[in-house]
């Protein structure tokens, strides 16, 4: 890898990181994704430290070039994680939709206890 | 038998008024009613209220009429009703004909009726497009799950409590509403029958069948046959836990 793309990766693989680190400090990743995000990171500067073995890899592979590597594992990873949140934002609608129909019941319950009860000899 | 009747409301403030009107008039069951609310925007809900009938209201819009659905079978389920009619707060539905739906129901014909304006084809029949597409969706639908149904987007309908709390507790909305619903309900063991009714066109305000949603619907529709189809045997395992 030339050296200046080393730098430029190294650079996006620190300044995610940091990324990562705010949004944890900030408490706006759940754990789950926070470990991915860890993970994902890690394997972002591993790129640049362990170059040889991705290489070796590719080779086994028979990728010629190992940055076709890296292109295919990222965009196979971004699929499956699309996926993913597909099946979570679903489930969330399937929730969503249950606590809107409960609210709707219990706001009108609650509506109907607090009005002033007639007394039966009002018209 | 404790029935209670649901109006759904969107937007509805040049027709809530009639509709509720024309249930006072002339219904012929003793129902409650309730009136289902999806967060209108405008004046409606305020109408509800001013006409003293019972009403809930969804705290957001749940984008379409399948919300208010799940929110009826919900009420129906937690306060024991034995039947829930559905009407559309567009006066489209009339009232006089709750009667037709309810007697398969009492009679344990039947678990959901669906009102049919295609049956008899009197009074209000729809658009053209939209006639061809619910004609070869419900000929789909009715090969596929072996009942007969020839108004597959009629929201005119009533359930038995036994269609009531299956759709309350294990149905979730995933596809097409009204196509997923009368095939999971067929799946399910829950049989279907047809009445013959007549609708009227709408006062005011617009459906839901818009150009966006005409095409939305036979690609959805699909989805959701095909969708429900894969999950025939879930169902069916769903129902079995249900009465067991």
């Amino acid at each position: 890898m030339p050296t200046n793309a080393k730098i430029m990766a190294a650079g996006c693989a620190v300044a995610f990181f940091l990324t990562f680190l705010f949004l944890i400090r900030r408490r706006s990743l759940k754990p789950f994704y926070a470990a991915l995000w860890l993970g994902i990171s890690l394997v972002m500067m591993s790129l640049i430290v362990f170059e040889k073995f991705y290489k070796h890899i590719a080779d086994l592979l028979q990728i010629r070039d190992a940055s076709f590597l890296v292109f295919i594992g990222s965009n196979v990873f971004l699929l499956i994680y699309v996926l993913h949140l597909s099946v979570k934002l679903s489930e969330i609608s399937d929730r969503v939709q249950e606590l809107i129909s409960h609210v709707a019941i219990l706001d009108r319950r609650l509506e109907l206890s607090l009005e002033p009860k007639r007394h039966p000899d009002e018209n | 038998m404790r029935i209670v009747t649901v109006i759904s409301n969107y937007n509805e403030q040049g027709a809530i008024e009639a509709t509720i009107r024309d249930f006072r008039e002339n219904a012929t069951i003793v129902s409650d009613l309730i009136v289902i609310d999806n967060c209108s925007t405008d004046a409606s809900l305020e109408l509800v209220k001013k006409a003293g009938v019972n009403y809930l209201r969804h705290p957001v819009n749940t984008g379409g009429s399948a919300g208010v659905i799940k929110t009826a079978l919900l009420y129906a389920d937690m306060f024991g009703y034995d039947v829930y009619c559905h009407m559309d707060g567009d006066n489209q539905h009339n009232a006089a004909e709750l009667a037709k739906l309810v007697q398969p129901i009492a009679a344990g014909e039947a678990d959901i009726v669906i009102g049919s304006r295609f049956i008899k084809r009197e009074g209000f029949q729809s658009l053209p497009v939209r006639r061809v597409g619910i004609f070869i969706f419900s000929r789909l639908v009715s090969a596929l799950t072996g009942q007969k149904i020839t108004d597959l987007t009629s929201g005119f309908r009533a359930y038995n409590k036994r269609a009531i709390h299956f759709f309350a507790r294990k149905f979730k909305h995933e596809f097409e509403a009204c196509v997923q619903m009368l095939m999971v309900a067929a799946y399910a063991g829950l049989r279907i029958r047809e009445v013959p009714v007549i609708m009227n066109p709408r006062l005011t305000g617009r459906s839901e069948f818009n150009l966006v949603n005409s095409i939305k619907f036979p690609i959805f529709g699909l989805v959701s046959i095909a969708g429900t189809m894969l999950q025939r045997n879930t169902i069916k395992a769903l129902s079995h836990a249900d009465q067991c």
